[in-house]
């Protein structure tokens, strides 16, 4: 803690009683952790550990088809970590995870709904997975999966935090040829155009729902996932409007050093400057990387690219301060995929380079 | 003489590194007064002007001193005799 003393003098050197203030100057943090595949329990291999690693961020995978989302099945260790302060980015899909390709009927907080199947398909994702299509979103169609989510984010924690994160990578769905919806092929301009309507009516939905249905609880916030990198600058900026990013509370966008080997400033920089073309909202929004990682042949290995991780956070957020701009807040790796993308190998190796990664500034 | 008054309020609480700060001190002496003077002139004829109503400050000048725990510089940003307003980054 600092103090201001202020004190006033007068021509014949009376002084008056001094004055104090206390501030203090906190460090931004950033919050981090890593996600394994399949969504599992990220305890045995962080928090158990001895010592345990500092897991202060984690990540899901949820589909809105899905019965659960929040804490999902078989999730109960989840709670517990949200309550202790840990964020939970959830990501929630319009596509299929494996749900029966059913309609849907069920009652939520007294509303009857029947939400129909899927009219979509993506053209790359999950090879053509079934998806709700976007105007099935905007026409009130899953209104029902909406408000079911919503119910089940009212049993968060008191004091904690969770980010819904409305699609895993909104240009990897739309990407390669667009999405098809009711047998209807989009191109991937007009599926961008699409997806910016429908993740509106969902984030005006959630924020606002209808019929005297209780809005988001404190501590729940929403983004929209961004693959980056290799899908390009003008689906960033055509997924990003003013009046979509003034719906979310955050950026998103994953980053890996996958294809080519840059430092991990230089991915994390390429995040800032894609957002310095945004408008003056997108631009001010607080940034959430939830998917990273580095192939594990590049050199440094993958422990060594973590290491680079909490020196660039600084220079960034340092930056994006002087800027007057939104700073990184989350970044969680991606151990998963293969180790081309992030899965650990070696594994110890990489879990002692997110320790270190994770015990440093800004990260604690 | 009296002493003067002083106190002071920071726009917030917490700051994050590099955040702009504002100090705004409020200060004061209870000797500064406003005197008002009446001026009228008579001649040696008995013959007496109108009054002229003159408002005077008398000023005992007061000086503001900062200073931080910290040696964090502070930077006057305005002052109107009676509110200071100070700048510091945090």
């Amino acid at each position: 803690m600092s103090t201001v003393i202020v004190s006033a003098r007068d021509s014949a050197g009376n002084v008056s009683p001094q004055a104090t203030v206390n501030y203090t100057v906190v460090a931004q943090k950033v919050v981090g952790g890593i996600y394994f595949a399949n969504n599992a329990d990220v305890r045995p291999d962080t928090t158990n550990r001895t010592p345990p690693i500092n897991i202060t961020a984690l990540q899901q995978y949820r589909s809105f088809a899905d019965g659960s989302q929040y804490p999902g099945y078989q999730k109960t260790w989840i709670p517990p970590m949200v309550q202790n302060g840990v964020w939970l980015n959830l990501v929630v899909e319009l596509k299929h995870y494996g749900a029966a390709d059913a309609v849907q009927n069920f009652t939520i907080e007294g509303k009857s709904y029947s939400v129909p199947r899927p009219n979509g398909r993506t053209r790359l994702t999950l090879d053509n997975a079934l998806t709700f299509g976007y105007e099935q979103v905007w026409t009130g169609k899953i209104d029902g999966l909406i408000h079911r989510l919503l119910s089940q984010l009212r049993s968060i924690p008191t004091g904690g935090r969770i980010n819904i994160q409305l699609a895993s990578e909104v240009d990897t769905d739309n990407a390669n040829g667009g999405v098809i919806e009711n047998g209807v092929t989009y191109t991937r301009e007009q599926a961008d155009l699409r997806a910016v309507q429908a993740y509106k009516y969902i984030a005006q939905w959630l924020r606002n729902p209808p019929g005297g249905i209780a809005p988001l609880p404190n501590g729940v916030t929403l983004s929209m996932g961004y693959a980056g990198q290799w899908s390009g600058i003008d689906g960033f900026k055509r997924t990003h409007p003013e009046d979509l990013m003034s719906l979310l509370d955050y950026v998103h966008c994953n980053t890996y050093n996958h294809s080519a080997n840059w430092t991990a400033e230089a991915r994390f920089r390429e995040i800032k400057d894609w957002i310095a073309q945004l408008g003056p909202i997108g631009r001010s929004r607080n940034i959430i990387v939830s998917e990273f990682g580095s192939n594990a042949s590049y050199t440094p290995n993958q422990a060594g690219y973590m290491d680079q991780v909490p020196a660039a956070m600084n220079k960034l957020n340092d930056e994006l301060l002087a800027a007057q701009r939104g700073k990184f807040v989350m970044t969680i790796w991606f151990g998963s995929n293969n180790d081309t993308w992030g899965l650990l190998n070696p594994k110890e190796q990489g879990l002692q380079g997110l320790q270190r990664m994770l015990d440093t500034p800004p990260y604690t | 003489m009296a002493v003067p008054t002083v106190s002071a309020s920071l726009n917030k609480s917490t700051f994050a590194p590099g955040e702009q700060m504002l100090l705004t001190v409020q200060y004061g002496d209870t000797d500064n007064d406003v005197v008002t003077v009446t001026v009228v002139v008579a001649d040696s004829q008995g013959n007496v002007s109108d009054p002229v109503v003159v408002n005077a400050n008398i000023n005992d000048p007061v000086t503001v001193t900062v200073t931080d725990s910290d040696s964090r510089v502070w930077t006057k940003q305005s002052d109107n005799g009676a509110v200071a307003v100070y700048r510091a980054v945090a």
